[in-house]
C-alpha cells in the first residue's frame, strides 16, 4: 500500500484535513480484525461469520441450533488515548533541496502526520490529543472526550507555525501531558505517545523531557524525522550555513566538512537509538522525509492492537 | 624577435588588475538555513576567510587574453634579427672599371666573402663590375653615409671608385666602418669627353652659328669657342657638329635661334643707385650664357607703358605697379623702399632654393623692411622671411624686403650677386655634373673614419625581415576568448543553483 502525497496538497494548509483522510483511509479497511472483538465482557452482537474471522470466535452452540455460523461480537472498552507530541521549534522549518520532498519544510509533513495520526484515532474511537511545543509554549489540545476531536486538532495544526527552540524545561510539556491525564483517565487506560520531531536539540534537553514518561504507563513511539539533505548533506563549495534556531552563522566548504558531519550525525541517531530503543513500551522510528508517510501510521496501528 | 612599435601601449596591461582582483573577492557563498549547527560546529576544517586565487585556470586565460590585447595595441611585428657583428660590403661606384691591381684586389675580395654591393640609391647586390659608360657620377658622400648606417659598428667597406670630382658632393662623412679606398680607372676612360655646351645663331645671316664647346678629361674642364686639340667642328648655317680625331662624327645640332631675355628695371627718379648695380649684375649673369639680353633701364614716369613680351620686371619704386604690370604674365621682383629695422642681419638662403650655394657663405645685411608672406627664400638669420616667392594666376610675385644698395647690404659688391641673378633669371642654364669627368686625388676623397652621430644608429639595416604580427595575435585571443567562455560556463554549471531559485522551479512529485 502506497499513499500517494500531491506536494502541493501537503503544503497547503487548508488540505491538511484532505491529506490526512486521504493518507489514513488507504490504512482503515484492514483495521476491522483489530477491533478487540472475541473475549467479551458485554455482549454486543452476533453476526455471520465470514471468511478470516477466528474459527475460535464462532460460537458453536448457536452453529447447532442454526446450523450457520454467526460470530460472537462484543463492545470491549478500548480506552486507549493517543497523544501526538509534534515538535514545532525553528529547526522544523528545514526545507529539503534535493529529492521528491524538495521546497517542503519537515514542519509540513510533521503535521500531515499528526492530522493522519488524529484521523485514525478518531476513527478507531480512541481519544486523541495534541501537545504542540511552540518554543517555551506547549499548545495542547487535550484527549477529552470531546465529538470531534479531529477537527480541532486540524484546526489546531492550521495555526500553528515551527518557532523557538525545545524548552530546557521539561514541565509545561509534563504539566500538558499529566494534567488531563489524571482528570479523565483511570488507572486502566492505555496511554500512547507520539512524539514527531527532528531530534534536533542544544543539550539532551528533549531526551529529558520524554524520559519521565517512560516511568508512567505511556508507550512511547518517537518518529525522528530526517530529511535528504541530513542524510546526503548535498552541498559543495563554500557555503554561508544558518541555525534556524539559534540564528548563528558558520561560512565553511561544504565538502571538507562533509564527512564530519555524516560522522556526527551518525553518532547522534545512534545515541537516540541506543537511548530508547530496546524496551518494549518505548519505540524509536527514524524516519525519511523523502519516503511514503504510511509506514509510521502502520506502525502506530500494529502498536495499537 | 617580436619588437612592438607603440610600447607605450603596455601600459595598459594594469588592467591586469581587474581580473586578478575579481579571482581574489570570494563570492559571497549561497545561504543554506540547517535545523542544527551542532555538527557543523564540531568541524574545524578549513574556513573560507584565507585569501587565495580561484579557478587559477579560468584566471590565467583571462590574464592571456587580456595581455594579447594589450599587445595589439603596441601593434607588434616579428623581426629577424639583424645580422650580428661586423660586415664586409665591397661598394662598387657605377663608373669605375676595376683593371690590373685594382680587379685582383676586388676579386681577393669578393673570395674573402666581402658582399658586393653597387653605388646606386638602394646598394643593390651584385656581382661583376659595372659596364654602362654613361653611367652618371653617383652621389658618393650620400650613399657612403648610408651604407654606413646600415651596417653594425666596426664593419668593414671596401669602395672601388674612380673618385670624379663630381661623385663628391657636399660634406665628406664620418664614418663608423673601417674603409678601404681602392682607385679604379674611370670607366669612361682617359680619352677626353667633348660636348657642345651650347650654340647661338650667328651673327651674321650669312655666318656659322657659334658654339660653346666643353671638354673634360681626368683633369680638366674647360668651355672654349674652338673645339679641342684633334677635334674639328663641322657648322652649317643652322646646325653645327663636332668631329672626333678617328673621324667619328657626333649627332648635328640644330641650333635654334632663341629669343633674347628681356628685362625691364624700373625705379623712381631717386633710386639710380639701385637700379645702376641690379643692370650690372643681370648684364655679367646672362653674358656667359651666350643667351642674349635685351634690358631696359627706365625710371617711372606717369602714364608709363608697359611694354609686351617682358620676361622679368624689376620694380624698385615706393608706389605699386600699374595693372598693366600687375596684371602682366612677367615675373615681378619688388624690393622694400623705406627700412623698418637697422638690426644687421645676414642673407640666409633657404636650402634648395636658385642661388643657394652661390650665396654660400652669408652676406651681410644692414636694413630691411617688414617680412613678406610667401614661399621663403630667405632669412635674415633671425628667422624672419627676407625675400619671399607668391605664385599669382599671373605669374610668380617676388618681394624682396631690402634693397640692392650698397647701405643697405653687402649685397651688390659681392661676386655672388651675379650668380644669384644668373640662378634667377636662368635656373636651367647651369652646367650639370654628367660632363664633369675630373677625378679627385685620392687624399682629397678619402672619407674619415671617425663616430658616427648617434642618430645613424637608429637607422634600420637592409634586408630586415618585418611582418605584421597582427592576424595571429587576433586568433590567438578569439582562441582564447572561447577557452575563457568554456571555462567559466563549465564552473557556472559545476556550481548548483542557489536555494531560492530552487524552490521556485517545479517541485518533484511522489510516488
Amino acid at each position: 500500500m502506497s499513499s500517494v502525497l500531491d506536494p502541493h496538497l501537503l503544503a497547503s494548509t487548508r488540505g491538511l484535513s484532505l491529506a490526512a483522510r486521504q493518507l489514513a483511509t488507504g490504512l482503515l479497511p484492514g483495521l476491522h480484525a483489530s477491533r478487540r472483538t472475541g473475549l467479551a465482557r458485554e455482549f454486543s452482537q452476533y453476526r455471520a461469520y465470514q471468511p478470516g474471522d477466528d474459527p475460535r470466535h464462532v460460537d458453536w452452540k448457536l452453529y447447532a441450533r442454526s446450523d450457520r455460523y454467526f460470530v460472537r461480537e462484543s463492545d470491549v472498552e478500548t480506552a486507549l488515548t493517543l497523544r501526538v507530541v509534534l515538535d514545532a521549534t525553528a529547526s522544523m522549518s528545514q526545507t529539503d533541496t534535493i529529492g521528491p520532498n524538495t521546497g517542503h519544510r519537515k514542519f509540513d509533513s510533521a503535521r500531515l502526520l499528526a492530522a493522519a495520526l488524529a484521523y485514525l484515532g478518531q476513527a478507531q474511537g480512541d481519544h486523541v490529543g495534541l501537545h504542540a511545543v511552540v518554543g517555551d509554549r506547549v499548545v495542547s489540545v487535550p484527549p477529552g472526550q470531546q465529538r470531534q476531536p479531529f477537527e480541532r486538532i486540524i484546526r489546531t495544526l492550521e495555526r500553528l507555525e515551527p518557532a523557538g527552540r525545545w524548552p530546557a524545561d521539561p514541565r509545561p510539556l509534563h504539566a500538558a501531558l499529566l494534567a488531563d491525564s489524571r482528570s479523565s483517565a483511570d488507572a486502566q487506560t492505555r496511554e500512547i505517545v507520539v512524539v514527531l520531531t527532528d531530534g534536533h536539540e542544544h543539550g539532551e534537553e528533549m531526551r529529558a523531557a520524554l524520559a519521565p514518561l517512560r516511568a508512567r504507563r505511556y508507550e512511547l513511539i518517537l518518529f525522528h524525522l530526517v530529511g535528504r539533505d541530513e542524510i546526503d548533506f548535498p552541498f559543495h563549495g563554500p557555503i554561508r550555513f544558518e541555525d534556524l534556531e539559534t540564528g548563528e552563522v558558520l561560512e565553511t566548504d561544504a565538502d571538507a566538512a562533509r564527512p564530519a558531519i555524516l560522522a556526527g550525525q551518525e553518532a547522534h541517531l545512534q545515541s537516540w537509538r541506543n537511548a530508547w530503543g530496546g524496551d518494549g513500551r518505548f519505540e524509536y522510528q527514524r524516519f525519511r522525509l523523502d519516503e511514503p508517510l504510511d509506514p509510521a501510521l502502520r506502525s502506530y496501528l500494529l502498536h495499537r492492537s | 624577435m617580436l619588437t612592438l612599435l607603440s610600447p607605450a601601449a603596455l601600459g595598459a596591461l594594469s588592467v591586469l588588475a581587474l581580473p586578478a582582483a575579481l579571482h581574489l573577492w570570494r563570492h559571497p557563498p549561497r545561504t543554506v538555513q540547517l535545523g542544527s549547527l551542532r555538527f557543523l560546529q564540531a568541524h574545524t576544517g578549513r574556513r573560507l576567510h584565507d585569501l587565495r586565487w580561484r579557478e587559477r585556470l579560468l584566471l590565467l586565460a583571462r590574464l592571456v587574453l587580456l595581455v594579447l590585447l594589450v599587445c595589439l595595441l603596441a601593434r607588434p611585428r616579428w623581426q629577424q634579427p639583424p645580422a650580428r657583428g661586423p660586415q664586409r660590403w665591397l661598394l662598387l661606384d657605377p663608373t669605375a672599371a676595376p683593371t690590373g691591381p685594382s680587379l685582383v684586389r676586388l676579386r681577393a675580395l669578393q673570395a674573402a666573402g666581402y658582399t658586393t654591393r653597387v653605388l646606386v640609391p638602394g646598394l643593390p647586390l651584385t656581382s661583376e663590375p659595372p659596364t654602362d659608360s654613361n653611367a652618371p657620377a653617383p652621389d658618393l658622400w650620400s650613399l657612403l653615409r648610408e651604407a654606413d648606417a646600415m651596417l653594425p659598428a666596426g664593419s668593414a667597406l671596401a669602395i672601388f671608385t674612380p673618385a670624379r670630382l663630381a661623385a663628391l658632393r657636399g660634406v665628406r662623412p664620418a664614418l663608423r666602418s673601417k674603409v678601404e679606398w681602392i682607385e679604379t680607372p674611370d670607366l669612361a676612360g682617359n680619352t677626353p669627353h667633348v660636348w657642345i655646351e651650347s650654340v647661338q645663331p650667328a651673327p651674321a645671316p650669312t655666318g656659322t652659328p657659334l658654339a660653346m664647346i666643353g671638354s673634360s678629361d681626368a683633369s680638366v674642364l674647360r668651355f672654349a669657342d674652338s673645339p679641342p686639340a684633334g677635334w674639328k667642328q663641322a657648322a652649317r648655317a643652322d646646325t653645327i657638329r663636332l668631329l672626333a680625331p678617328g673621324d667619328e662624327a657626333t649627332p648635328w645640332v640644330t641650333v635654334h635661334r632663341s629669343s633674347p631675355l628681356k628685362v625691364l628695371v624700373l625705379h623712381d627718379p631717386d633710386r639710380t643707385e639701385d637700379a645702376r648695380c641690379l643692370a650690372a649684375a643681370i648684364r655679367s649673369a646672362v653674358e656667359t650664357s651666350r643667351i642674349p639680353l635685351d634690358l631696359h633701364l627706365a625710371s617711372i614716369k606717369p602714364n608709363l607703358v608697359h611694354p609686351p613680351a617682358i620676361d622679368w620686371t624689376f620694380w624698385l619704386s615706393a608706389d605699386p605697379p600699374p595693372d598693366s604690370i600687375e596684371t602682366g604674365r612677367s615675373q615681378l621682383f619688388r624690393d622694400t623702399p623705406h627700412a623698418t629695422d637697422s638690426t644687421h642681419g645676414w642673407m640666409i638662403p633657404q636650402p634648395d632654393t636658385p642661388g643657394a650655394a652661390v650665396l654660400t657663405p652669408s652676406v651681410q645685411l644692414w636694413r630691411r623692411g617688414p617680412a613678406p608672406s610667401g614661399t621663403v627664400f630667405w632669412t635674415d638669420g633671425y628667422g624672419v622671411p627676407l625675400l619671399t616667392r607668391t605664385s599669382t594666376g599671373h605669374g610668380p610675385r617676388w618681394q624682396f624686403a631690402s634693397r640692392f644698395h650698397p647701405d643697405w647690404s653687402d649685397l651688390p659688391h659681392t661676386t655672388a650677386f651675379p650668380g644669384w641673378i644668373r640662378s634667377l633669371l636662368l635656373p636651367d642654364a647651369i652646367p650639370g655634373s654628367e660632363h664633369d669627368f675630373r677625378l679627385a686625388a685620392a687624399s682629397q676623397a678619402q672619407p674619415s673614419e671617425a663616430a658616427a652621430p648617434p642618430s645613424l644608429s637608429t637607422l634600420s639595416p637592409v634586408d630586415v625581415d618585418s611582418r605584421d604580427l597582427h592576424w595571429p595575435f587576433w586568433t590567438l585571443a578569439a582562441l582564447l576568448f572561447i577557452l575563457e567562455r568554456v571555462l567559466s560556463h563549465r564552473r557556472h554549471a559545476s556550481n548548483p543553483a542557489p536555494v531560492a531559485s530552487r524552490n521556485q522551479s517545479k517541485p518533484a512529485v511522489a510516488q
